[in-house]
């Protein structure tokens, strides 16, 4: 009789060790670290507002138009609506996709952007009138919500959209029975608990979470919560930054003059 | 392992950050109140809010906090965020090029990039001709005849009423149908509000420099365009565009300045939308922004 088959330690789908010993994860983080942001504000020309995000290998890029004059049927006199569609370039992940829009997934997330953003923007300032919101997603590592969350949220304020605050997401998973901030691919699975958070930084409260799985029964939710909440303002630190490096280039560029 | 299993988190930031890049412009504009969304602006006691700020709660009673990014303005009392960038905020006075998107009762509704179309009333324009007629229905059934869906139009800020409508107004021979050439499309907050928005370049081409950001360029002189006259109108637009892109105030004279360079510099009409082309053009406009 063959002997079972040896497993790493983690004991995970590909026998793969999520957590070595030292306590790094498979691309060298802390638990507790999410990975690097890069950014920039203003990406396209065309839109009132843009912005190009970068999260680890995740990459998207999100464009806003508006407050415009609606250009459909619908609208509400005293504020504005809010449109959003997520679509994800055929190119984004490993295995080539058929689709770049309109299926279960992309509509689920460009929902959740947009009753996010409805909370967050001051929308009786602008009375019918239409703000739309653009995410794609161009290479795929996990966290594409995360990203389209954070990269809308900067294409909002360089369109100078008027906001109560920023909204900022972060997710955590649950590998090897510990949290890990900011999963990426590897990580994250169809099989494992992934809690998606999105708060406002400034007041700490919650736009949106969502949780999916059911955690382990040793896992606490409250854990949960405090790592992607602590995982978000470390995210919210570089977004806040960049905002104020694009805008003290802009006043460089411009001088005070036009004010 | 098992210390940080189930630990209560406890985080530092692991990233340095990075203020050396970039570093200069910071340095040399510290002074300037910049602030974004949510965060608080300090107050004095009985301050008035104002355009971009919002009265939330805090640890410590209400607080002013910002709504955009963008530079505390404050005059006396009154507290503002003037946000950097934004679509066209119309003020009464700005000269704004717009397009007629719609014909509707009385009115002509007009694209002027701002967050609604804004109305032309019928009895706010000039007939053709400067001829004084009593507007009556003949008139609201022969509006096409004066301007059709499509067409560029000149005017004036009336008034902003209360609902955010803006009313416009061509009540001047200056204003008026605009023909025989180009619209070049710029950032609003880059046209600055001038006495003069009606400028006859040293090359030879008209500009009206609408607050709205639409830029429309002809020939200064009446009659059939020259092919050199073609030439100027796209090297001064291609000169708006590359200020566009840098992000650096629009007027005469950084338009003019631009355009030199390019001619000195030998650069082509074509080649004027590259990236280090229009940086190496913009460096002696860029220079200008202390003093405008």
């Amino acid at each position: 009789m063959a002997p079972p088959p040896k497993r790493g330690r983690g004991g995970g789908a590909r026998g793969l060790e999520y957590i070595s010993l030292d306590g790094l994860r498979v691309d060298g983080r802390l638990h507790t670290e999410v990975r690097k942001i890069r950014c920039s504000l203003g990406t396209l020309s065309r839109a009132d507002g843009s912005a190009y995000y970068e999260q680890g290998n995740t990459r998207v890029l999100a464009a806003v138009y508006g407050p415009r004059e609606p250009t459909g049927r619908d609208f509400e006199h005293d504020k504005a609506i809010v449109k959003c569609e997520f679509s994800t370039a055929m190119f984004a992940s490993t295995a080539r996709r058929r689709t770049w829009k309109g299926d279960r997934k992309s509509t689920a997330a460009a929902i959740v952007v947009q009753r996010l953003f409805e909370g967050v923007i001051l929308l009786a300032e602008y009375p019918r009138c239409q703000i739309d919101i653009y995410v794609q997603v161009l290479q795929n590592d996990g966290g594409t919500l995360v990203a389209a969350v954070n990269a809308a949220c900067l294409a909002l304020i360089n369109a100078g959209v008027a906001m109560s605050d920023y909204v900022v997401a972060c997710s955590v998973g649950y590998v090897d029975n510990t949290f890990v901030a900011d999963p990426n691919s590897l990580e994250s699975g169809s099989d494992r608990p992934e809690l998606t958070l999105a708060i406002t930084p400034h007041s700490g409260k919650i736009c949106s979470c969502q949780l999916v799985s059911k955690l382990a029964d040793d896992a606490s939710f409250e854990s949960a919560m405090q790592y992607a909440t602590a995982g978000a303002k470390q995210i919210f630190q570089v977004l806040e930054y960049e905002v104020k490096k694009y805008s003290l280039g802009l006043l460089d560029s411009r001088g005070m003059v036009a004010l | 392992m098992e210390a940080h299993k189930h630990s209560s988190a406890s985080f530092t930031i692991l990233r340095p950050k990075r203020l050396s890049d970039n570093a200069e412009p910071v340095s040399r504009l510290s002074h300037v109140p910049i602030t974004s969304p949510g965060s608080v602006i300090p107050t004095e006691d009985h301050s008035v809010r104002a355009r971009g700020t919002l009265l939330s709660c805090g640890e410590s009673g209400n607080v002013l906090t910002a709504t955009r990014a963008g530079v505390i303005s404050r005059v006396n009392k009154l507290v503002m965020v003037m946000p950097l960038r934004s679509r066209y905020i119309p003020e009464t006075g700005d000269v704004v090029v717009g397009r007629v998107v719609e014909i509707a009762n009385k009115r002509y509704k007009m694209d002027v990039n701002a967050t609604k179309h804004a109305f032309l009333l019928l009895t706010a324009i000039n007939l053709p001709g400067g001829v004084h007629r009593r507007r009556n229905q003949e008139d609201e059934l022969n509006m096409r005849q004066y301007f059709k869906e499509g067409d560029l139009v000149s005017a004036e800020v009336q008034e902003r009423r209360k609902d955010g409508s803006v009313a416009l107004h061509t009540r001047s021979l200056r204003y008026g149908k605009l023909s025989a050439g180009q619209l070049v499309t710029v950032q609003s907050e880059l046209v600055k509000r001038a006495k003069k928005h009606f400028h006859e370049l040293p090359c030879g081409v008209h500009t009206i420099l609408g607050n709205n950001g639409f830029i429309f360029l002809s020939q200064t002189r009446k009659g059939a365009i020259s092919l050199e006259m073609r030439r100027r109108i796209a090297r001064v637009a291609n000169s708006i565009l590359a200020l566009d892109s840098e992000f650096i105030a629009i007027g005469p004279d950084t338009i003019m300045d631009v355009y030199q360079t390019s001619l000195a510099n030998g650069v082509e009409v074509k080649d004027m939308c590259t990236p280090d082309v229009v940086k190496s053009i913009c460096v002696g406009a860029r220079s200008m922004r202390e003093a405008a």
